[in-house]
């Protein structure tokens, strides 16, 4: 997965991208309302509170649904993953055959490398 | 809104063109423009408002104003995907009710086929950080739908080729469509898988072209020779990721079809005809159940067995192929919608799917992408 390309547009996430190059992950957490949400955006999108503290994460979660895309040279796998935290996060999973997927299966977050940038939170079967 | 109030679809034309690689987009814009006007019997002089998408190149109105030479009090450039041209032909409504204006012009056009295609994303936006990473493309997101809602409702990749297999039939009346072969469940099944479980026949065509519509109040539709088709409901929504909530399975349409028939004052079982956004068999069926044609959970017994299709099924849909099998312009299904169910209206549909009686119905657009993000319109007319 070399070659994946990473995107910087905002300073208020860069707490999560310095969690990712120490092979951490972390979701946003809400200090008003005391949800965690996803994507990370530096304002809690429930109670637009900038009260945020970052918690460690297992990055465990199920499939919530996913598709295999065929029209490139090696099928990849995107997925939609309900982390045990709640949300829902975007993501692929990588590591396995996609023809074994189903959804509820097992995951958890690995960490693949980009270009130019820290790694990024991918999935792999648990 | 008070019906006499209520505005009128007076113009509505779509381009033959479904390739166009020697003409520019502000060109079909402008082609389209002069074909709506020439139906309803106005010209470019009585346009004093107009409304354009991120189809339209340039800062929106500015540059479509300034190349068409419009002279106008009234524009609106509201971006929300596919489905823009029918919030446009709403915001018009409302403002040929409150005065602004008398004759709205919409234009839609674009060449994607011939290889000129509107960014649409940019990593500025504050998800494309956690998006264009994992490659997501628009097939892909509405392949997890399909599959979700095949994991909550048993629905089955057959009951969503019948909706390919549906607009097919209608598509071989159309001498403009791109894909006029009638193809069967099978035929559907067995095209290459692009995004499992979405077959490249479960997609819609990639093509060039454009429509544009004109929306005038009363006293000028009255005025004209053409059939006069009102626009008695109304809604819109836009639907996100809901902060990690996502929904796969159901869209912004529920919102926006409440919202429209209630202003209507009619039921889903009372449209005679519908056009359905159709960039995926998929789109189709989430919103059918969304609008309220059947139960959540239901659409895919509701498309089955050609239940959609003109002269054999109880909800003809699509009667011009649509974007799965007719056109598909600027990656933008939404002006063609709207003209397919003007023309059911008025009577002039082609004679092998012209619905009987054609006196109310609905046109729904989806925009952008299910899952992520996206926007739902919701139109009701009523021939006069």
């Amino acid at each position: 997965m070399a070659g994946t390309e990473f995107i910087e547009n905002s300073p208020e996430t860069k707490p999560f991208w310095d969690a990712t190059a120490a092979g951490l992950f972390v979701l946003p957490w809400c200090r008003q309302c005391q949800r965690t949400h996803w994507y990370p955006r530096g304002v809690c999108p429930y109670c637009l509170s900038t009260a945020l503290d970052w918690r460690e994460s297992p990055g465990e979660g199920e499939i919530h649904s996913f598709s295999v895309n065929r029209m490139r040279k090696e099928p990849y796998v995107l997925a939609y993953v309900a982390l045990s935290e709640g949300p829902i996060m975007l993501g692929n999973v990588v590591d396995g055959d996609p023809a074994t997927l189903s959804i509820g299966r097992k995951v958890k977050v690995v960490f693949k490398p980009t270009s130019g940038g820290p790694p990024i939170p991918f999935f792999a079967v648990r | 809104m008070h019906r006499d109030k209520n505005a009128y679809i007076v113009g509505a034309w779509e381009h033959p063109a479904r390739k166009a690689p020697d003409k520019s987009v502000v060109r079909l814009h402008a082609e389209c423009a002069a074909g709506a006007l020439a139906d309803a019997g106005l010209t470019k002089d009585d346009v004093d408002a107009y409304f354009c998408a991120g189809d339209a190149p340039g800062l929106g109105p500015l540059t479509m104003i300034d190349f068409l030479n419009l002279k106008v009090r009234h524009c609106d450039s509201t971006d929300i995907g596919g489905s823009a041209p029918l919030l446009h032909i709403a915001h018009a409504a409302q403002a040929i009710a409150g005065g602004k204006c008398n004759v709205a012009l919409i234009t839609l056009a674009g060449r994607p086929h011939s290889g000129w295609i509107a960014p649409e994303l940019n990593p500025t936006q504050p998800d494309m950080m956690w998006e264009m990473p994992v490659r997501h493309t628009t097939v892909d997101i509405y392949a997890m739908c399909a599959r979700r809602h095949m994991h909550e409702y048993g629905t089955t990749s057959e009951q969503l080729a019948w909706i390919k297999v549906a607009a097919s039939h209608h598509a071989q009346y159309n001498p403009h469509a791109m894909l006029r072969k009638v193809v069967t469940v099978e035929d559907v099944l067995s095209s290459p898988m692009v995004s499992d479980p979405l077959h490249r026949l479960d997609c819609c065509v990639t093509s060039d072209g454009g429509g544009a519509v004109v929306v005038t109040r009363p006293e000028i539709a009255k005025s004209l020779k053409r059939p006069r088709v009102k626009v008695i409901g109304a809604g819109e929504a836009v639907q996100g990721q809901f902060a990690g909530a996502v929904e796969l399975t159901a869209s912004a349409a529920r919102q926006s079809g409440a919202i429209a028939f209630a202003e209507a004052g009619v039921e889903p079982s009372d449209v005679r005809y519908a056009s359905i956004y159709d960039s995926f068999t998929i789109t189709v069926l989430i919103a059918l159940e969304d609008l309220g044609f059947c139960e959540k959970g239901m659409g895919g017994r509701l498309v089955a067995d050609g239940n959609l299709i003109s002269g054999i099924g109880r909800l003809p849909f699509n009667t011009d192929g649509g974007g799965l099998c007719s056109s598909h312009p600027a990656r933008r299904g939404g002006i063609t919608k709207v003209i397919e169910a003007v023309r059911q209206l008025r009577g002039e549909a082609h004679p092998a799917v012209q619905v009987k009686d054609c006196t109310l119905a609905l046109a729904h657009g989806t925009g952008m992408l299910l899952g992520t993000r996206h926007s739902s319109v919701t139109l009701i007319f009523e021939r006069e």
